[in-house]
């Protein structure tokens, strides 16, 4: 009984022009959109690769300096773009796109595109995540809306109810009926997508998302149904999941991360820094100020190897210096970024209960985590520059160290090209689809759950249908 | 004549009332847009009270400057602490708000407003670092009031103008709505259509209230010109569910259409305009502006002791020091590598400019884009008025390092009462 609802349901939407006509509407909207994006971002990773090895072959033949003076004008690490970030950008427009690596001081990434963006509404951008994750529930909710209310308004339903027709395989029934019309009414979109993402490698995180999208307009069918049952109208059932999806899709994320940032506020950039500051100064607890650290270990050092001298040591004094100071100085970011990053996901995890009560901020949070634009993502690309930041510098230093003796002047030039080229070269390989399956974990159940409960909400509706 | 009697406006104001579902959705857009702008406002607030402390912190930073340099005796000593100081906070600028700063607080957050006049160079060692924000609570957090404006009252307004007569007509009340009014269906929906405007504007203003009371720097003036603004931005979406609900066809599809229309208005047309821009002006490259800057670092150090020399060629009063060591061998580089980038800083300036112009142009297509944009020329955080920022910025670090270079090159430093006549930033 349940197949006949559901094919009786599909053949009624395939004959609706609304599928058909909103259908391909969506598949052009995401059709242009999608290939808007793939061509932005393919160009930006063009431009990336030029740009990284335009500033590495500046790097390279930079000529005679003082090593520490060119180790000053640093290197920079920019982070690629996956395929699938075309799909869905994440924070990416939040964060900077190039972060300077210097000696002494860890940074954050520069230039967001975000403070350059054009004067716009500010309800973020037209992506394809946008057409997937916000309109095409609206699609749902337009196709499904009438799906049981017109039968109560035709009497149909009534009919069905005294010729023994139970509830459950009627609303099942409407809702495999629902999906099986998307699978086709989006199938020009899925193809679109799929030839678009094709050439861009990103066959398994996108495969990934295809699944979690399944899960998503499962869901959003199930609440379009439940709401259908519930309703007297059709009319009045569509304006609830207009506001349904109004709510889920602007008002709560949005109104959650507000909240969230007040409640659980980050320090602000001028704090963070001078605490920074104040520890590498005064040092950490029990460790001495600066001052103090440099004096025990210049002791320690011209006791080691038995003058009275900086001058006289047999390496280079201000190098050396600089390996212990740097190390303390990288003990402390260390300390105060892994703060901040904890605020950060403590923030996150916040977010995840502040918007449990909506099936598209836990969709939105999987597709970051597949395209590699969340948090965690960007936390593993930082913490990987800053990995080669430390190794770059200590580099730099240790073959200072070695090359000179006693106190060398910041003005004399004593490195060339062959030094410069024999720096460790910066290489970032993004994490692979575990990572991000195990990002999304937690947002990922929560779908599920969404999909669950909305079906067994159905089913419990089903039983109270009233005809 | 379609004008309403006393008895159209009592009739259409009672059939209103009597809608449950409009007081849902005008109760749920105020409680909304309350919220919204209690944030805003209080942003707003925090804004301002930090503003007034930079006085005082100057003032104190200062103070603390001059019993430091009372000690000093000139020489090359003090130079170095005058460069110090040159690169130190006193420099710090904060943008200028204007009064309805409420409505367009939350670009502050993304744009730099907090720059630094320095001896350094803000392209390279003086970059601003830019508000620590979780970029996951930026990309999803509130985007102001005039967009939750622009985002929610035309839903409602579409709602409550929703088969005005379409639901008429398929329940055949129509024709007897017609016989009943001896002047025709145009005073019914007038007085319809106005108590809906009255009751969405209502709210509309009610609802922004917190965003300007909480901000102490807010004036009635900029509530005029708010409340004018969310009058016609009622009066078209309003306008555009009344033609829409005279279209002879079923209340289902003329709901759909606004659904449409709403979607193409809000989203799409905005997209489209930002694209058009982008084309239009389109920005030059933040990454290719990274080899241009590593080049003119490269340049300037090259060249470092023939710079200090031309240096103290253009000054002949000051006696010149050459080889020029530390620090006065850094300020001419920066003042070289500055001149070479000052390029990159116009291109951008130009583009973003440019791209401003084109969507104001085309922002009559989208009310909501065009109340946004008015929302930030309100508070001063619009496009022109942060280049105006970036150029008084540009203005004040050139009087400061004129100030402050001179008595770093002459291996001198700052005297106590030179130091007394520091710049400062007035905006």
């Amino acid at each position: 009984m349940m197949a006949a609802i559901a094919f009786k349901e599909l053949r009624m939407l395939l004959r609706d022009g609304r599928l058909w006509g909103l259908g391909l509407l969506l598949a052009l909207l995401l059709g242009g959109v999608l290939a808007l994006a793939v061509q932005q971002r393919d160009s930006a990773e063009r431009e990336r690769e030029r740009v990284e090895l335009a500033a590495r072959a500046q790097w390279d033949h930079q000529g005679e300096r003082n090593p520490h003076r060119a180790a000053h004008f640093g290197l920079y690490a920019f982070k690629p773009r996956s395929a699938l970030a075309s799909v869905e950008p994440g924070i990416d427009a939040q964060t900077g796109q190039a972060l300077w690596l210097e000696p002494h001081r860890r940074n954050l990434a520069l230039y967001a595109p975000a403070a350059d963006a054009a004067p716009s509404l500010g309800l973020g951008d037209f992506t394809p995540a946008f057409v997937l994750l916000a309109l095409v529930p609206l699609l749902i909710a337009v196709l499904g809306h009438a799906s049981v209310t017109q039968e109560r308004e035709l009497g149909t339903l009534r009919m069905l109810h005294a010729s023994g027709m139970r509830g459950l395989p009627l609303v099942l029934g409407k809702w495999l009926g629902l999906c099986a019309a998307l699978v086709i009414g989006l199938a020009p979109a899925w193809l679109a997508a799929g030839w678009l993402l094709a050439a861009g490698q990103g066959a398994g995180p996108a495969a990934l998302l295809l699944l979690a999208l399944c899960l998503y307009y499962a869901a959003w069918a199930a609440i379009t149904v439940l709401v259908s049952v519930h309703c007297r109208t059709s009319r009045a059932a569509l304006l609830v999941l207009l506001a349904l999806w109004v709510g889920a899709v602007f008002i709560a994320p949005r109104l959650s991360a507000s909240a969230v940032e007040q409640f659980a506020p980050l320090p602000t950039g001028a704090a963070f820094w001078s605490r920074i500051q104040h520890d590498i100064d005064h040092g950490l607890p029990g460790e001495g100020s600066a001052a103090e650290r440099a004096k025990a270990f210049d002791g320690q050092m011209l006791a080691q190897h038995g003058v009275a001298r900086l001058e006289d040591l047999p390496f280079g004094a201000n190098a050396r210096r600089r390996l212990h100071r740097d190390a303390y100085a990288t003990k402390v970011y260390a300390l105060h970024f892994e703060q901040l990053w904890q605020a950060q996901r403590t923030q996150q995890r916040l977010l995840r209960v502040a918007t449990a009560a909506t099936p598209y901020a836990p969709m939105r949070a999987v597709a970051s985590a597949l395209a590699g634009t969340d948090l965690a993502h960007r936390q593993h690309f930082e913490q990987a520059a800053e990995q080669y930041r430390q190794e770059y510098t200590i580099f730099m230093d240790e073959w200072d160290m070695n090359s000179t003796r006693g106190v060398t002047s910041f003005e004399s030039r004593y490195a060339g090209n062959a030094q410069w080229q024999a720096t460790p070269r910066w290489r970032y390989e993004a994490p692979g689809t575990g990572f991000a399956l195990r990002q999304s974990l937690a947002d990922g159940g929560l779908l599920a759950a969404w999909l669950l409960v909305a079906l067994a909400a159905l089913a419990w509706s089903a039983r109270r249908l009233d005809p | 004549m379609i004008w309403p009697s006393t008895f159209h406006w009592r009739a259409e104001a009672l059939r209103l009332a009597r809608q449950p579902l409009a007081g849902w959705a005008l109760g749920a857009l105020l409680l909304v847009l309350l919220a919204s702008a209690t944030s805003a406002g209080l942003d707003a607030r925090a804004w301002r009270a930090a503003q007034q402390q930079d006085g005082a912190v100057l003032d104190q930073q200062l103070a603390a400057a001059l019993s430091r340099f009372e000690k000093n005796a000139p020489g090359q000593a003090n130079a170095t602490a005058t460069y110090q100081l040159g690169r130190g906070e006193l420099g710090a600028t904060r943008m200028a708000a204007q009064a309805g700063l409420g409505l367009g607080v939350q670009r502050l957050a993304v744009l730099p407003v907090r720059l630094k006049a320095s001896l350094d160079s803000r392209h390279v060692d003086a970059r601003d670092p830019g508000p620590l924000r979780n970029p996951l609570l930026a990309a999803s957090g509130l985007p102001g009031l005039p967009a939750m404006v622009a985002l929610l009252l035309p839903l409602v307004a579409l709602v409550l103008c929703a088969g005005l007569l379409q639901e008429e007509r398929e329940h055949g009340r129509l024709g007897l709505l017609r016989v009943q009014s001896r002047r025709g269906l145009g005073p019914v929906l007038v007085a319809a259509l106005g108590w809906r405007l009255l009751a969405l504007w209502t709210v509309a203003v009610l609802g922004s209230l917190p965003a300007l009371l909480l901000d102490p720097g807010a004036s009635a003036a900029v509530l005029m010109q708010w409340a004018a603004a969310l009058g016609a931005f009622c009066a078209v979406w309003v306008a555009l569910g009344g033609l829409l609900s005279c279209v002879p066809v079923s209340a289902a599809a003329s709901m759909l259409a606004a659904l449409g229309l709403w979607l193409a208005l809000t989203f799409a047309l905005p997209a489209g305009l930002v694209l058009l821009a982008q084309h239009a002006a389109p920005l030059p490259s933040r990454l290719e502006s990274i080899v241009a800057i590593r080049a003119a670092q490269h340049a300037s150090e090259d060249h470092e002791q023939a710079l200090a020399q031309a240096w103290y060629e253009a000054h002949p009063e000051i006696a010149a020091h050459l080889p020029a060591v530390w620090p006065a061998s850094f300020v001419t580089r920066v003042l070289d590598q500055d001149l070479a980038l000052e390029g990159w800083g116009v291109e951008f300036a130009e583009a973003r400019v440019g791209q401003a112009a084109v969507i104001a142009q085309g922002a009559w297509l989208s009310p909501g884009l065009a109340l946004v944009l008015l929302g930030e020329r309100l508070a001063g955080t619009d496009a022109a008025s942060h280049v105006r920022y970036l150029d008084q910025v540009d203005a004040f670090e050139q009087r400061w390092r004129d100030f402050l270079v001179p008595r770093v090159m002459d291996r001198q430093g700052l005297r106590v009462d030179e130091l007394r006549k520091l710049p400062r930033f007035a905006p």
